[in-house]
């Protein structure tokens, strides 16, 4: 397969590589925070779960 | 089990125990000695074959802790969070005025409610290898197919870390080898190892890249097209071919939502431009 040939729609995206889409609150240091949130949660969570299937 | 037929073969031959068993049973295991002998054998050659076959079948159920478990539902509701905040932020702000093509174009924002899903991927990963006490970082990029090759990218995370632009329309990348053949989940344990390969499948453009990667394609049976790919690197060994089968089985349910919020941005846009 060969290179494809730089279309008049991605050219753009081609010098840029911009993404679509830019959601913000998105640094590396955001993310990992919000990982650690989410164990955190998850478990609180976990211990729950447990707690309402045990019989 | 593997002792059963040397056991009862030992029984039969014994005097002393021979005495102690029934004469009607003496009786059957002599008219039945043929089927009794070939079946004694086929046992510890089924406990093998079934060793075999829990060997070579891709286990996962395991691999996943409650913890990961219960991280993976925080990473199915995150994104559903944000579409349920959007909708009724639209509802309480609804006014009277409003057509039904404008409420229908407020509540809808497919293409951002894809970058949303997205994020909650990376986020599961990092959470997963922080569970492992695993100090990774971790770039994901969702990337736009078209003709086998990434044209786009849709969204990728951290947002500072921007791909290598040259990767876009590159038919030897990583995501346009995972599209390739019907599409196929590919991972790369030790990307510097795979780089030395003659036909690696990391492409030439990411020469500094190390670690691990995952690579997702998001196949459409309706329209038999793979329109995304999924590509997740982390930076140390993270991504391992023994959990394949975990990863899909995660990455399938996160596949239908993409999909749903996929189709509805192509139609939106297929929408927009029929109205132009």
């Amino acid at each position: 397969m060969h290179q494809k040939k730089p279309t008049r729609a991605n050219t753009k995206d081609l010098c840029l590589n911009k993404p679509l889409i830019v959601l913000g609150n998105s640094s590396r240091e955001q993310l990992k925070y919000e990982a650690k949130q989410w164990i955190k949660e998850a478990q609180k969570e976990s211990k729950n779960w447990g707690k309402i299937f045990v019989l | 089990m593997l002792a059963l037929p040397s056991a009862t073969l030992a029984c039969y031959k014994i005097e002393p125990l021979k005495g102690k068993i029934p004469g009607d049973i003496i009786a059957w295991i002599d008219k039945e000695v043929v089927f009794l002998v070939v079946g004694l054998f086929m046992v510890p050659l089924l406990v093998g074959i079934e060793d075999f076959i829990r060997k070579l079948a891709p286990a996962y159920s395991n691999s996943l802790t409650s913890d990961g478990q219960s991280t993976l539902l925080r990473a199915m509701d995150y994104p559903v969070d944000k579409k349920m905040n959007h909708f009724l932020s639209v509802l309480r702000s609804a006014k009277d005025s409003m057509t039904s093509g404008q409420i229908f174009q407020a509540i809808t924002q497919p293409d951002k409610q894809l970058a949303e899903i997205t994020r909650a991927i990376h986020i599961f990963f990092e959470s997963l290898a922080k569970l492992q006490d695993e100090q990774i970082d971790f770039t994901t990029v969702l990337f736009k197919m078209d003709d086998g090759a990434p044209v786009e990218s849709w969204c990728y995370f951290p947002e500072s870390k921007r791909p290598e632009q040259n990767l876009l329309n590159d038919p030897k990348s990583l995501a346009a080898n995972a599209a390739k053949n019907n599409g196929k989940t590919i991972i790369i344990q030790d990307i510097e190892k795979e780089r030395k390969k003659p036909r690696s499948q990391i492409s030439q453009h990411c020469p500094t890249e190390k670690g691990s990667a995952f690579c997702y394609p998001i196949k459409s049976t309706h329209t038999k097209s793979i329109p995304l790919v999924l590509r997740i690197t982390a930076d140390k060994a993270f991504f391992s071919s023994d959990n394949k089968v975990l990863y899909e089985k995660i990455l399938d349910r996160f596949a239908k939502r993409i999909l749903i919020e996929y189709a509805l941005s192509e139609l939106k846009n297929y929408a927009s431009k029929k109205a132009n």
